[in-house]
């Protein structure tokens, strides 16, 4: 007599049917008797386990016709969603102005899982100035008669306040903190108060006043000096040569602070960002001529909400960095986008290489993806890089839109 | 009842008896990638020589398992090599499944996942997936023969929002 140990368990096999109909729970087991004399025209049935590995294999967006398929097939869409967090990635998003009236803005979105770059064709927004982006997600415009911003993952909706900053500013920070958008600094010269600080509420659509930037950022407080970044309670600024942190809190309308994040003396410009939650900041170290490297650190912050420099996180890879710099010989001007656990990299005298960084198990996986939207023509052309969380219900719109083409 | 091990050779082989009571004699390494055969025969000496019933699979999906694993275990270490071995295992995998109804690759999914021959599942369920990548609801119904059991009213409300999932990009699933 065979003994069969070890042997593995007999899959749960339903009998062949035309229809899937029925519960999976309830399926039972059959052992395959009489194969030969299946009937040629039946079909094995796809469900359970089996489709979801199947579906496991499928791009996001193609995922969204087998969406309606069947009420089971929903529900395993929805299964292997959950369980393959590898397979869905933020999407890189690279907006680009026309420097000419109408000044049109045509958007590329570029999504890490499948290495796949799609056209995002948004309506037309209506010009109201240059194209900027403080930090991640947000999208914003701002001349003195108008101020226009996007929160959405694709920008494809934009708003604008019935009325524009009461003080005249020609390049503020701007920030989303919650339901807040803070501008701050940016002032003209002839303005009372260039440091002046203001905050829009997008539920009740009223501007306020709060309290000004600190006296530090006098010299500095346009968004070319000053690195910004949110997260639904506070926003954080540092200037970029010293380090220099200050927080605004949104609630008392009050700046903390200063915090000096400045550590390793060969760094020379600083950058912020949140990853997973926690703020970090990029080191770019040497000099503005000769870039030598990136480092990352995460950044402390105390019960009292005091911030300090942490440990060093990541070091990008020389090869990286030489992408990074690229040829075009100019002094590198460096930014940072973060989402999630997920960094972007971006040069602006040279952006046809993108650097990636994902933080996983405590260390970094260090990437580059050629920038596709770089081109002769778009070389000119005023270009910004926003990170979009793109689940199955924001490509569903996006499609419905027309915004996204399946092809 | 079991088939006398060949001893006399020097490589060792494996008996697998399929649902319709046809035995397989396979190469020792080539069995090995079955996770099934491994796991039976393990680490704690159940005897080679015993014959394995593999009563899920029928021989017809068995010889092209066999199939599949030996080619694949030849490819493989020469793709290790260089880039020239690299692909050949790229072509192989593209070609190896263009043949085959998409009926014929569920029959297949279903006796690799039993006898859980992993390469050769990947295979199969991706061979699955570009064939109904971006296609529209109706013709991955069809190829599946799946109804939909959405009621009237919610099947015309999906249609209705998802109009674009419906429609386009189809080709006639020309499936024998």
């Amino acid at each position: 007599m065979v003994v069969i140990s070890q042997l593995k368990p007999i899959r749960l096999l339903l009998s062949p049917s035309l229809c899937v109909n029925i519960n999976m729970a309830l399926a039972v087991a059959k052992p395959r008797k009489n194969h030969t004399k299946r009937s040629v025209e039946e079909e094995a049935p796809l469900y359970g386990d089996v489709l979801e590995s199947v579906l496991s294999k499928l791009h996001l967006i193609h995922l969204l016709p087998a969406c309606h398929v069947s009420k089971s097939w929903h529900r395993a869409v929805s299964s292997t969603l959950r369980f393959s967090s590898n397979r869905v990635k933020p999407w890189l998003v690279v907006h680009t102005q026309t420097t000419r009236f109408p000044y049109v803005v045509s958007s590329r979105a570029y999504d890490p899982a499948s290495n796949v770059w799609l056209d995002v064709e948004h309506p037309p927004v209506k010009s109201v100035s240059t194209l900027r982006s403080s930090h991640s997600t947000l999208l914003y415009m701002l001349s003195p008669s108008k101020f226009a911003f996007s929160l959405d993952a694709l920008h494809l909706e934009w708003s604008s306040t019935n009325t524009p900053p009461l003080v005249w500013r020609t390049d503020p920070i701007v920030a989303a903190v919650g339901h807040l958008i803070v501008v701050a600094g940016g002032g003209c010269d002839y303005e009372d108060d260039p440091l002046a600080v203001e905050m829009y509420d997008v539920r009740n659509g009223k501007w306020d006043r709060c309290e000004s930037m600190p006296a530090i950022f006098k010299d500095s407080s346009a968004s070319t000096w000053l690195s910004v970044a949110a997260d639904e309670r506070r926003m954080y600024v540092t200037e970029k040569c010293s380090a220099v942190t200050y927080s605004f809190d949104p609630e008392s309308k009050k700046w903390f602070g200063p915090y000096d994040l400045c550590q390793d003396m060969a760094v020379f410009s600083s950058v912020i960002g949140f990853l997973n939650g926690c703020l970090v900041l990029a080191g770019v170290v040497g000099e503005a001529e000769a870039v030598k490297g990136i480092k990352l650190w995460d950044v402390k912050m105390s019960d009292d909400e005091s911030l300090e420099l942490g440990k060093m996180i990541g070091d990008m890879p020389e090869t990286m960095v030489a992408k990074l710099k690229g040829e075009s010989g100019c002094e590198p001007l460096i930014s940072m986008s973060c989402i999630g656990g997920q960094v972007c990299f971006q040069n602006a005298s040279d952006p046809s290489e993108l650097i990636l960084c994902e933080l996983e198990n405590g260390g970094c996986r260090w990437s580059s993806v050629r920038n596709d939207v770089v081109n002769d023509r778009t070389r000119l052309q005023k270009m910004v890089v926003t990170w979009a969380n793109v689940g199955l219900p924001e490509l569903q719109k996006a499609v419905q839109v027309g915004a996204l083409k399946l092809n | 009842m079991s088939t006398e091990e060949d001893t006399v050779q020097e490589k060792k082989t494996i008996s697998l008896k399929t649902s319709d009571d046809e035995v397989f004699e396979l190469e020792e390494n080539v069995a090995m990638e079955f996770g099934t055969v491994k796991a039976f025969f393990g680490d704690d000496g159940v005897p080679r020589d015993m014959m394995m019933p593999i009563p899920n699979v029928h021989s017809k999906e068995l010889t092209r398992i066999i199939d599949f694993c030996t080619k694949h275990l030849d490819l493989k270490p020469k793709a290790e090599l260089d880039e020239a071995g690299k692909k050949e295992l790229r072509k192989f995998y593209k070609e190896y499944m263009k043949e085959d109804t998409t009926e014929r690759i569920m029959e297949l999914i279903l006796a690799a996942d039993y006898l859980n021959v992993n390469d050769f599942l990947d295979l199969l369920n991706q061979t699955v997936a570009d064939r109904i990548s971006n296609k529209s609801v109706e013709y991955v119904r069809k190829l599946f023969g799946i109804e939909s059991d959405y009621t009237p009213e919610e099947e015309e409300a999906l249609r209705e929002q998802y109009a674009w999932a419906f429609e386009g990009v189809d080709e006639d699933p020309a499936e024998d």
